[in-house]
């Protein structure tokens, strides 16, 4: 994630990057550890009590390595894209913070002293 | 994949593929559908625009793709699924029915599903034995045969079917879930071959013992027979082939028999598929009974059977000739030596 084109727009997108990294981030642990997770003891349950078609023990392998392995590697890719997001809100946030810092200096830098006029 | 047996068809609750299964799967896919939805929504981030927005929308499309690959895997494994499972079902009815049918008639049903005259038939046939006892017993032998042949072919179509399902839930994977893993994930293929299972031939109609007592079979069925739907290796057929669903060898394993033909008195040939392992070679003559047409689907089903033995013979003699080569290639080194009688091993004549 780089940083916007637009800077001028960060400061309203840093709240909405941060929430969807988190929304993201929940939404593959979800995938793999709860939703996914979820309909394997039914298959194993099936292929249990069909033990004597031995295509149905295909089933729980479909299910169980190639389905879930496949289901891991969606949640890591949403893993990736809310690791994405975080470091573009770090980067608009140091940017932020950077231009904060340099519009204080100039600020500073330009302050009226004192002078013939303001006395 | 190993053949279904007469006990694990018996016992096997395949219904469950529909009845449970497919609901939990589809409420699966549905919550995949929300998930995608709500990732699709969460990442739109309207406030990204130019090399940021087109970087994240890339990184978007790819984890979407990934998971509509998912969602189609699992999609077509379902329907995979609960198209095996019906046919299944409808052959462990067939199984049941046939074997009902045999206890009926006082046979013994064994646990291999070979149905065998009965103690108490047998008995009977004794009592009877000068006033046709000895031609009873030789009928109830007949319609024994039959039974069996008609369990055998009902476990050969289970055993397909039940293949095919493996062969296509391992075609799912490898097409729709081996690209996940591939380094760019952003260039994932749609494919779109089904895997659904075909549905077999059937032959739904149990055997129905009926008719006098016939004699041996006189018109044995061609081993292998014509039924390419069960054999081909090609296109779209039924049961088998390289197509989609199949793997060539689908059908090979267990399936070397060849036919098992009748032809009964007063009734139109009826060709029985034994099929079954075993009975590799010629086909066995079997014995027709009245209403035997009604065990005719599958003949031909042990071609693949068929051609298995050459290729066992020739791979052995094969092996026995390097064997040979080496024995006698051992004194045979280029030792830069000029070749003398005395280089030869004993009995060799140099």
């Amino acid at each position: 994630m780089s940083i916007p084109d637009r800077p001028d727009r960060f400061g309203a997108d840093l709240p909405e990057m941060e929430g969807a990294a988190k929304r993201v981030d929940d939404l593959g642990t979800h995938l793999s550890t709860e939703l996914y997770p979820a309909i394997l003891p039914g298959v194993e349950s099936v292929v249990r009590v069909n033990r004597g078609l031995p295509g149905f023990s295909s089933m729980a392998d479909f299910f169980d390595a190639a389905v879930r392995a496949a289901v891991d590697q969606v949640a890591g890719d949403f893993a990736a894209q809310a690791g994405s997001i975080k470091h573009g809100a770090a980067t608009f946030q140091a940017t932020d913070d950077g231009l904060r810092a340099q519009a204080a200096r100039i600020s500073d830098g330009v302050r009226p002293t004192a002078g013939p006029e303001v006395a | 994949m190993g053949t279904v047996s007469f006990m694990g068809l018996k016992l096997s609750q395949s219904e469950l593929a529909t009845t449970f299964m497919e609901p939990l799967i589809k409420g699966l896919l549905t919550r995949f559908t929300g998930v995608r939805t709500d990732f699709g929504t969460t990442t739109a981030l309207p406030g990204l625009v130019g090399d940021t927005k087109n970087a994240q929308q890339l990184r978007k499309d790819a984890a979407l793709g990934a998971l509509r690959q998912v969602v189609t895997a699992v999609t077509q494994g379902q329907q995979t699924i609960s198209a095996g499972g019906a046919q299944l079902q409808v052959a462990k009815t067939q199984l049941l029915a046939t074997e009902s049918s045999a206890r009926a008639l006082g046979f013994d049903v064994l646990p291999n599903g070979v149905v065998r005259v009965s103690q108490a038939q047998r008995a009977y046939c004794r009592a009877r034995w000068d006033h046709g006892g000895e031609g009873l017993l030789r009928m109830f032998e007949a319609w024994a045969a039959q039974y069996t042949a008609q369990m055998n072919g009902t476990l050969a179509q289970a055993s397909t079917v039940d293949s095919q399902i493996a062969t296509a839930l391992v075609s799912l994977a490898t097409q729709y879930l081996s690209k996940l893993f591939e380094d760019k994930p952003e260039k994932l293929a749609t494919p779109t071959i089904p895997t659904t299972p075909q549905t077999p031939p059937s032959n739904t109609t149990p055997f129905v013992p009926g008719g006098l007592p016939g004699g041996t079979g006189t018109t044995p069925l061609p081993a292998g027979g014509t039924d390419t739907a069960l054999t081909g290796a090609g296109t779209g057929t039924a049961l088998a082939g390289a197509g989609a669903l199949g793997g060539a060898g689908a059908l090979g394993a267990g399936s070397a028999g060849a036919g098992l033909g009748g032809a009964g008195l007063g009734a139109a040939a009826a060709g029985v598929a034994a099929g079954m392992a075993g009975t590799a070679g010629a086909g066995v003559l079997g014995v027709g009974v009245g209403a035997g047409g009604a065990v005719a689907a599958g003949a031909g089903r042990g071609f693949g059977g068929v051609g298995m033995m050459p290729m066992g013979a020739g791979a052995h003699g094969g092996a026995g000739q390097g064997q040979g080569e080496h024995a006698t290639g051992d004194w045979l080194v280029d030792d830069g030596d000029a070749w003398d009688p005395g280089d030869a091993p004993e009995g060799v004549i140099a």
